[in-house]
């Protein structure tokens, strides 16, 4: 911004004009002039013309008669003012030229008079006259010789001359005075000048500090904006963006300046065309969820551009709005609306579902029953009458392996009924089903699940996987509902499988995947302490912070809900009165830690 | 009194599930009969009140198991019942409760492991006044 100085302007100015009206004044002071005055009437109205006495040059001094007579004629205080009059103007005169002195003027009183007679004595030889009791006549001899001797400016009798000397004296006077007086004005004016500019400067300081402060707010506020906000013009070139915008394309809003937009946000050029539109047509563009990678992530953007037209200016406004979170939570709720109706549709459907899994379960058992107990009298009456016997039969199912696939059948049927409860739990609360349970044996149960699961998925092979066990010898029974514990459990080493990929991928370059499983009975409290450790990658903070969010997932959308750990959590908290914590460290691995208490704790609400 | 003196009814619509429960009560000596719909039960099994205790689904062709609980009640107040319903959030209606021949427990279909019957049928004949 350019930097005002009028300050030294006005001063500089200042002292212009006042060199000036001291040149002015050396010369108005350096004006010297002889007068002949006839009358002491002629001398007083130059005396009071000038003013200026003090700084003139008196050269001829003539006191006659006239001027007593003059002094005659005034009364006392009149007189005494001219008598002052008189001797101050003798006082001052300088350089005597010549002096005609009445010899009765000698005794005016004055001392200045006295002075000036003893100086005019003193003056005879240069050619200087005292004339006692001059003649009207005689004055005026003295006068033409001096006049032809010197040019003798007669200050009354010649009349034309006596108009413009009078006139010039005057104009002389009135100049220096108006030169003065313009001075002064001018002073005045310029002091005004000053006052108006330095109150314009002051103002203009003062509007350019509110610009400021009202320009940084302004560039705060769109600095602070998260969404990406870029000027162009009616090219589409760039001319500058906010700090949002720097911060994503990674460099600054000077640098990329005068560039093509599509230059800078490659992934968003094929817009440009609409973007000019945009300006020519002024007409406001918008897009919505744009892909656009930012640091390596994909996310969502929304673009518009908003036609703008200043000061001739043409050009548009480009917002670029992140709108990842948006479009996830949107996604979110899809998924919640779908999970809802999956809970209602469950609800709907699982009587249908449940009778025929019923027949298929509670059937499967009564065959296992019929087939594998060779202690039931029934069974062993049908046997015999059959013409065979128990232990023909258990044989024949143990080599043909039958008992081992009846009791898959019934395992499946239960595992059937436990995703039909598990879908249902979103559609229903407080009817879990307590019963005291060996939590090392639902630990084995549960690892045998994931192993099956992810074989089954062929995504990650949980063989691969090194499980170690390490559990308390004594660990008494727990009071839980064993489906949903189970549940919690497969979630984790789920978890914990997903996140040895990376692990199991590259076997050579990283520590053997390993799960570490550890339970622990604590006495003081009273509870079971259950933790699940990985060697995997690690979660960071804000990560660990949301994991048990609802619908958080860091899995694609395909592989994950985002409801297994709050599930989790709901059961461990809700159901179980426990507590569900979380520790990771990135690059270390995860650790989950369950703490039961052994009995039930009743919701008091329930 | 004696499992072989107890006669045990199922009223369930599902015929192999009625099924099941009866094969698998009979190999422990129970004396089971079965019955598709409420109606039938009421009007022949009831008659003579021979049976002791009764095994109802909730969800039924034509008149629902509570409506048969409180029929059946009415006809013979030691008749004990026991809910076995496929509806998962069903909860014991409050007209129901008033009567003390029900057992507390329902159970839900699929019943994972029939000996939990077994145990609930000998919980109540245990219990018999």
């Amino acid at each position: 911004m350019k930097n005002y100085s009028p300050n030294s302007n006005i001063t500089f100015k200042a002292v212009l004009c006042l060199i000036f009206i001291m040149v002015i004044s050396v010369f108005a002071l350096n004006m010297s002039k002889v007068y002949l005055f006839n009358s002491q009437r002629e001398f007083t109205h130059f005396v009071e013309q000038t003013e200026q006495l003090n700084n003139l040059r008196i050269n001829f001094v003539i006191l006659n008669e006239w001027q007593k007579r003059y002094l005659s004629e005034l009364n006392d205080k009149e007189r005494y003012l001219a008598k002052r009059k008189i001797s101050e103007t003798v006082a001052h005169v300088k350089n005597i030229e010549l002096a005609v002195v009445n010899n009765k003027f000698k005794q005016f009183n004055q001392p200045e008079v006295k002075e000036l007679i003893v100086r005019v004595d003193s003056l005879i030889d240069l050619n200087q006259r005292i004339v006692d009791d001059i003649s009207m006549e005689s004055l005026d001899e003295i006068i033409l010789e001096y006049r032809s001797l010197y040019n003798v400016v007669d200050y009354m009798t010649d009349n034309l001359l006596k108009k413009s000397i009078v006139n010039a004296n005057r104009l002389n006077t009135k100049k220096f005075l108006n030169i003065v007086l313009m001075m002064f004005i001018g002073l005045l004016v310029l002091f005004v000048v000053a006052i108006f500019l330095l109150v314009n400067i002051l103002k203009r300081k003062k509007t350019e500090l509110l610009l400021k402060k009202t320009q940084s707010y302004l560039n705060n506020v769109i600095n602070s904006m998260p969404s990406m906000l870029v000027g162009v013009d009616a090219r589409g070139c760039i001319i500058n963006m906010n700090r949002e915008s720097e911060h994503v394309c990674n460099s600054s809003s000077s640098q990329v300046a005068g560039q093509s937009f599509g230059d800078v946000f490659p992934e968003l050029s094929e817009y440009i065309d609409e973007i000019k539109d945009t300006v020519s047509k002024r007409k406001v563009m918008e897009k919505t969820k744009l892909p656009y990678s930012i640091a390596g992530q994909m996310h969502s953007v929304n673009l518009t551009a908003y036609p703008l037209v200043t000061n001739g200016i043409e050009g548009a406004v480009l917002r670029i709005d992140d709108v990842t979170k948006k479009v996830r939570m949107e996604e979110m709720m899809v998924q919640t609306e779908k999970m809802l109706s999956l809970g209602g549709l469950a609800a709907g459907i699982a009587h249908e579902v449940n009778n025929p899994l019923a027949a298929m379960l509670q059937t499967s058992q009564v065959v296992l029953e019929r087939l594998a107990r060779p202690d039931l009298l029934s069974n062993i009456k049908a046997a015999q009458a059959s013409g065979t016997d128990m232990a023909t039969i258990s044989a024949f199912m143990e080599d043909r392996k039958i008992l081992k696939m009846l009791k898959g059948i019934h395992e499946s049927g239960i595992r059937v009924a436990s995703i039909v409860e598990n879908m249902l739990s979103f559609a229903r609360k407080g009817s879990e089903n307590f019963s005291p349970h060996d939590i090392k044996e639902i630990i084995d149960k549960t690892l045998e699940l994931a192993t099956v699961d992810y074989n089954v998925k062929k995504k990650y092979d949980f063989r691969l996987i090194d499980v170690e066990k390490e559990y308390d010898e004594f660990i008494p029974l727990l009071e839980c509902d064993m489906g949903l514990l189970q549940q919690v459990l497969l979630n984790i080493f789920k978890n914990a499988a997903h996140a040895l990929q990376n692990n199991i991928d590259n076997v050579k370059a990283n520590a053997k995947p390993m799960i570490k499983i550890s339970s622990h009975y604590d006495v003081a409290k009273s509870a079971i302490l259950i933790q699940i450790s990985d060697n995997g990658p690690g979660m960071d903070k804000e990560t660990c912070l949301r994991l048990f969010e609802p619908f958080f997932t860091t899995k694609e959308n395909s592989e994950g809900t985002g409801l297994g750990m709050s599930v989790s959590y709901f059961i461990i908290k809700d159901f179980h009165s426990g507590d569900l914590t979380v520790e990771s460290e990135l690059g270390k691995g995860t650790t989950f830690s369950i703490l039961l208490p052994i009995r039930r704790i009743q919701n008091e609400q329930e | 009194m004696n499992k072989s003196d107890i006669k045990v009814l199922i009223v369930d619509d599902e015929p192999i599930v009625a099924d099941s429960v009866e094969c698998f009560l009979e190999d422990r000596d129970w004396n089971v009969n079965v019955v598709n719909s409420a109606e039938i039960a009421l009007m022949e099994k009831l008659e003579d009140k021979s049976i002791n205790i009764c095994i109802v689904d909730i969800r039924l062709g034509g008149m629902s198991g509570e409506e048969f609980i409180r029929k059946a009640h009415a006809m013979n107040k030691d008749l004990k019942f026991l809910i076995c319903t496929g509806s998962p959030n069903y909860l014991i209606d409050d007209s129901l409760h008033q009567i003390p021949a029900l057992y507390g427990t329902v159970f839900k279909k699929p019943i994972n492991d029939l000996m939990t019957l077994d145990a609930a049928l000998m919980d109540i004949l245990d219990n018999w006044q």
